[in-house]
């Protein structure tokens, strides 16, 4: 009985409780406790998985994201944007209209595609490319406006979303960054993913 | 279907952990004290006056309010709650059915057990005193309803009384967790 870890179907370990856990917790309570390792375990499953169910609907969009979000305008030009997002530290930015509303995003990847004529590759692609051209092929697309580099319509989330929403939300895609809107789709701020995972890690805590 | 059913036999779970030395030995003292208080109390003030206040139960539960303190079913709304309500059963059930007593020994446990629940004062030592009022003899059963009174609530109030005192003395129990 004594193992340190046990598995559940999926073959990852069970989240931390084993039988040995139990009973040593049994017995610092020195007086006789009236129920098995076993019927406390499955009591205990049960009330973490109620436990992080309430915080995982508790927790909105609005209290985990970044209110200070690096955004451009449709008209702003590539050069523009990307001295934007160089300054501001980020891979990816919303476009959000003079309204506020948010109706694309641009990611590093976004720009890639365009530079490479619309097909997708990595950084190294590009730079293949550049090498072999014998110069940038920034220059060519540096005029470009946002609006037309942009992904559209982007994938937004609404700033009352909980974060059991956003985590499915995401598990899915291959997104990074989810721009947060309220009602009427006006950027309020941005959601990382790094900033989900970190809200469900504090549900160990 | 069949090799779940033996399946579930073979038990899933293992032996909750020995209690320490010094809780083995406070449960025994407990239960000395807790029952003789009883004895004493019956043999000096109600069998004289022609009543009884001991019945078999009150072994049953000084286990559970001496040796299992934290349990629900240790507690007072179950010590006492469970042994009135189970007298109460016993006794209607020996007075329908007497002369079954096979069925009505049974049905007196079954009752006592399924009204125990409905009234979350589940304390199993009061199946043997809804049992009790059904076979214990022809004292018992000229009792009647007061059979409920004394001596059962009587007797359950006194080794709750023992058990407030006893139990609180040593700084590792705290009795109970809830009253009611």
């Amino acid at each position: 009985m004594k193992k340190d870890t046990e598995r559940n179907g999926t073959g990852l370990p069970v989240a931390g409780l084993t039988d040995a856990d139990v009973m040593e917790a049994m017995k610092s309570l020195s007086s006789y406790i009236d129920i098995t390792p076993g019927d406390f375990k499955e009591l205990y499953r049960i009330a973490f998985r109620l436990a992080v169910e309430r915080f995982t609907r508790s927790v909105k969009a609005r209290d985990i994201m970044n209110e200070k979000v690096v955004k451009v305008s449709p008209e702003d030009r590539l050069e523009d944007v990307v001295l934007a997002m160089s300054e501001g530290g980020v891979s990816g930015v919303p476009v959000a209209g003079t309204d506020g509303k948010v109706v694309g995003v641009i990611s590093e990847k976004d720009i890639i595609r365009r530079m490479l004529g619309g097909r997708s590759g990595s950084l190294m692609t590009m730079m293949a490319g550049c090498l072999r051209a014998g110069g940038c092929m920034c220059t060519r697309v540096r005029d470009l406006p946002a609006r037309e580099i942009m992904t559209s319509p982007a994938l937004t989330v609404r700033d009352d979303a909980t974060l059991a929403e956003l985590a499915d939300l995401l598990a899915g895609r291959q997104v990074n960054r989810l721009p947060v809107t309220d009602l009427e789709g006006r950027l309020l701020g941005i959601l990382a993913r790094s900033d989900i995972v970190n809200a469900m890690m504090r549900i160990r805590s | 279907m069949i090799a779940d059913y033996f399946r579930k036999m073979k038990g899933s779970t293992q032996s909750p952990p020995r209690v320490s030395v010094r809780e083995i030995l406070l449960s025994w003292a407990g239960g000395i004290v807790g029952i003789a208080a009883v004895l004493f109390l019956n043999d000096h003030f109600v069998a004289p006056a022609g009543r009884l206040l001991v019945i078999a139960s009150y072994g049953a539960s000084a286990v559970l309010i001496f040796g299992a303190i934290k349990s629900p079913l240790a507690q007072p709304r179950n010590l006492v709650g469970g042994h009135v309500v189970s007298a109460l059963v016993g006794v209607t059930v020996f007075k329908l059915l007497h002369p079954f007593p096979w069925l009505a020994g049974g049905v007196a446990v079954g009752t006592a057990i399924a009204a125990m629940h409905a009234t979350k004062t589940l304390h199993p030592p009061a199946g043997a005193t809804s049992l009790i009022a059904v076979i214990g003899g022809p004292k018992i059963q000229a009792l009647g309803y007061s059979y409920a009174l004394l001596p059962v609530a009587a007797g359950a109030l006194i080794l709750l009384v023992v058990a407030l005192l006893f139990n609180n003395i040593p700084n590792t129990r705290k009795y109970p967790e809830y009253w009611i």
